[in-house]
């Protein structure tokens, strides 16, 4: 707890002494640049799977699909995260003139996040995954999460509470919005029914999970990887330049309207999908009002350096924080621009979108981060930086390694979305073979490749200069010990302003606007934080409410389809394996109503196809083809053939190898637990589906089974893996054309032109 | 008639649009609240983080190793 003491003093003052923790910082800001190296390392691994596809030689934990995740959810929640938790630890102490709340809980907090941190790491490459983008990690993972997070925020306010200074600085308004909205995000994205020990089921289906994931995965980006790191810049930056922040004026704007927009955008990523058209213009709309707090921040930021920009040449730190915000600058101007529905057309499902999250990840959030961690570590060590040489050498590499990376995904990205979009002058498509797409931006795979290893070799050099910086700390550490008065316990606000118009000839309301513009409201708000805290709280879940009501309960946002039935207990087996496997990763299942994209994929995808879909899997990249009307366009050998080796079907494929799964059993035994969650989040399966699962299940395997050796493929795959993942894929999109059951048939008409149907994949025959 | 009967029939043909000129209308107002604050206030508060040193006293102890 505090090590706190009060003491007298020769002034009338009473003084309390005491210490800050450097140690929890130190322990944050050490695993910030380790496991920054771990996540970085996946990310090269997996650019070059992607380069290179025959890197990850059919080893199943080396596969795209699950590493992808681990690099995602290692940068995002190992990496940055572990920065963030580094910098308040480091910065509440000393704006609130007070030791954390409870070292215990510090302790709690620092092994409890890295244990997450761990069983990520095992769990996602072993294939255990709940199959949503950036939240991934299952249910027990997930309540650890909220529990360790839960302690972070009682150690967070409870310093607050006990701050020995009045008013709170503009970095920890953000980090309480970052505490309080991170909460709310994680718990009700991740509300699922468990299913099994590593197994659940999200309790939003299609329309309904895709509103709730964006949601969560955009305001994750704002309120993890942004809000954060505006306190930290807020913080560190005034104090690397000796000077302080430009405008405090803007430092409010900035901080208010950025909480109450940012909550709004998340639907701007499903744009053009079955999400309904309301609720897609309502996140362009906030999503482009994100440039005015983006860019009066970002001009925060660079303008604090007014004065000070002859250090920036000889300083690495600042150096690092001047490249960071600019880098803000650019993914807060690109990030609305891409919001905007004609440009998303063309950017949606390419790299560019990937070279966007990479500018603002390396760019801002790297180089913020290590901006940081370069100023603060010699001050926690109590020593010089090992080599301010290295670090400014690091600097030059990262920023090369930064431009070697973007630049070509970028050109990647508009280079696939208008060859996906050319029609010729005959009407088709110009590049009907989606593998032609492909091929054309591998060559920038290969440059992205060398841009990534120079990115991560600049972060090893930063790991042996802080390291050999710890290493020269002194024998023992000087303890600094503060003296400061207590907040008086009753303080007054200053009286409140007379009307500047007295005398005047106006109205009483303009009496008030004059009180009202005089008096500090946000001041006074300042020494509150749990009303400041509530008021953010507020602003959040009011937003938050504003969208996810409406797409909850307007029956018109997901029209029935009579035909659409739940998945027969096989293809829910091969669906859970298509989550597992992180097959989203690389394959949407949802196709625009433009052009181009139904002459590739056929019939745009109807929000009432994904009712029973828990979680969506409608996906953000297509680094292989749309799979939404997959079902009977292949043979099913040829999708057997094609999972063994992707290469012996498409020589030019990137897909990795999946031969592993004509070898591995299914889990039968697990189907009737699987079964009842999916009742259990209301996917309505009778009574003899769910008491003969297993039997249902093993039966269509046999079908399918024997289908793919009439085909001429090989035998013996019964129990088969991939008897279940071909049953899934062989089920996809056809429901739409199913015929409808004769009560029902004169009430809905299906639309034409159904694919042929093979008896071991009629939907919901078993 | 319970609450998905009153969403459904409430109309969000504008309500993006509406929801977009009420929270303009909101980040003008802030605008204009913070423009018209005193300089000298602002520029002190501003001042605050550079202050944090200076305001307290230290003394150095040198009694334990850390991590």
């Amino acid at each position: 707890m505090d090590q706190t003491a009060a003491v007298p003093s020769e002034g009338a003052a009473r003084l309390e002494e005491f210490t800050y923790d450097e140690a929890t910082p130190r322990a944050f800001a050490f695993a910030t640049v380790l496991w920054g190296v771990v996540g970085m390392l996946v990310g090269l691994l997996v650019a070059l799977e992607l380069a290179f596809p025959r890197v990850s030689g059919g080893v199943p934990f080396l596969s795209f699909g699950r590493l992808r995740p681990l690099h995602t959810n290692a940068v995002i929640f190992a990496f940055a995260a572990n920065a963030v938790f580094a910098a308040v630890y480091y910065s509440t102490q000393r704006l609130c003139k007070a030791r954390m709340f409870s070292d215990v809980l510090s302790r709690i907090h620092f092994w409890g996040w890295q244990a997450i941190i761990v069983a990520a790491a095992i769990t996602l490459p072993l294939g255990i995954s709940q199959g949503k983008e950036y939240a991934e990690l299952e249910w027990p993972i997930d309540i650890a999460v909220a529990l360790v997070w839960v302690v972070f925020a009682i150690n967070y306010f409870g310093t607050l509470a006990r701050r020995r200074e009045r008013h709170m600085y503009v970095s920890l308004w953000f980090y309480s919005a970052t505490v309080v909205t991170i909460a709310i995000l994680h718990i009700f994205n991740n509300l699922s029914i468990p299913a099994a020990p590593w197994k659940s089921y999200s309790i939003y289906a299609g329309v309904q999970d895709a509103l709730m994931q964006w949601w969560y995965g955009h305001n994750a980006v704002g309120f993890l990887l942004t809000t954060p790191f505006l306190g930290l810049m807020y913080y560190f930056m005034p104090k690397a330049a000796g000077r302080p922040v430009f405008s405090y004026r803007l430092s409010i704007i900035h901080f208010w309207s950025l909480v109450f927009i940012y909550i709004w955008a998340g639907p701007h990523h499903l744009h053009y999908t079955a999400l309904p058209e309301w609720a897609s213009t309502l996140g362009m709309l906030f999503s482009v009002m994100l440039w005015m707090p983006s860019w009066g921040g970002m001009l925060n930021g660079l303008l604090t350096l007014r004065g000070a920009w002859q250090k920036v040449s000889a300083d690495p730190v600042l150096k690092f924080f001047v490249v960071g915000v600019t880098f803000y600058g650019m993914a807060t101007f690109e990030g609305p621009l891409l919001s905007v529905k004609s440009v998303n057309a063309l950017s949606h499902y390419t790299d560019w979108t990937i070279a966007h999250v990479h500018a603002g990840a390396l760019g801002w959030v790297g180089f913020m981060t290590f901006g940081m961690l370069y100023w603060m570590m010699p001050r926690l060590c109590q020593t010089e930086l090992w080599s301010k040489k290295l670090a400014t050498t690091h600097f030059w590499i990262a920023t090369v390694g930064l431009v070697l990376y973007i630049v070509p995904i970028y050109v990647a990205g508009i280079t696939q979305g208008s060859m996906w979009r050319s029609i010729d002058d005959g009407g088709r498509l110009a590049y009907p073979d989606f593998i032609e797409t492909l091929s054309a931006v591998i060559p920038m795979y290969v440059v992205r490749v060398f841009g990534g290893t120079l990115y991560l070799l600049g972060a090893v050099l930063a790991f042996v200069n802080l390291l050999a910086t710890w290493a020269r700390r002194p024998a023992r550490y000087e303890i600094v010990v503060h003296k400061v008065a207590a907040l008086a316990p009753g303080f007054q606000d200053p009286p409140l302003p007379k009307s500047r118009l007295k005398g005047a000839a106006v109205v009483d309301l303009a009496h008030t606007i004059d009180v009202w513009q005089q008096a500090a409201w946000h001041r006074r708000l300042e020494r509150l934080p749990l009303r400041f805290t509530a008021y953010v709280a507020v602003a959040v879940v009011i937003a938050s409410l504003f969208e996810i009501i409406p797409t909850f309960l307007i029956r018109s946002n997901v029209p029935t389809i009579q035909t659409v039935k739940p998945y027969t207990p096989l293809e829910l087996a091969g669906r859970d394996i298509y989550l597992g496997e992180g097959c989203y990763n690389c394959h949407s299942q949802m196709i625009r109503p433009i052009l181009a994209e139904t002459k590739r994929y056929g019939e745009f995808s109807k929000p009432g196809e994904f009712v029973y879909d828990h979680p969506f899997q409608w996906g953000s990249r297509r680094i292989g083809p749309d799979l939404a009307r997959e079902g009977g366009r292949q043979s099913s050998v040829w999708q057997v053939l094609h999972l063994q080796n992707p290469r012996q079907i498409n020589e030019r494929s990137i897909m990795p190898e999946y031969a592993w799964m004509l070898d591995k059993d299914i889990d039968f035994d697990g189907i009737p637990a699987r079964l009842r969650a999916m009742k259990k989040v209301g996917v309505p399966y009778d009574d003899a589906t769910l008491s003969a699962g297993a039997a249902l299940a093993r039966k269509q395997a046999a079908l399918v089974a024997k289908e793919i050796v009439d085909q001429k493929g090989p035998a013996g795959l019964d129990t088969k893996q991939v008897v279940a993942l071909v049953a899934y894929l062989q089920r996809l999109g056809k429901d739409l054309y199913a015929a409808p059951e004769p009560a029902i048939a004169a009430a809905t008409t299906p639309p034409a032109a159904p694919p042929a149907a093979t008896s071991p994949h009629e939907g919901g025959a078993l | 008639m319970n609450l998905t009967d009153v969403v459904s029939h409430a109309g969000f043909a504008g309500y993006a649009q509406v929801g977009f000129v009420v929270s303009l209308v909101a980040f003008v107002g802030l605008v204009a609240w913070v423009t018209f604050r005193p300089r000298s206030e602002m520029k002190a508060h501003a001042q605050m983080i550079l202050d944090e040193e200076q305001a307290t006293q230290q003394v150095l102890t040198n009694d334990r190793r850390q991590p």
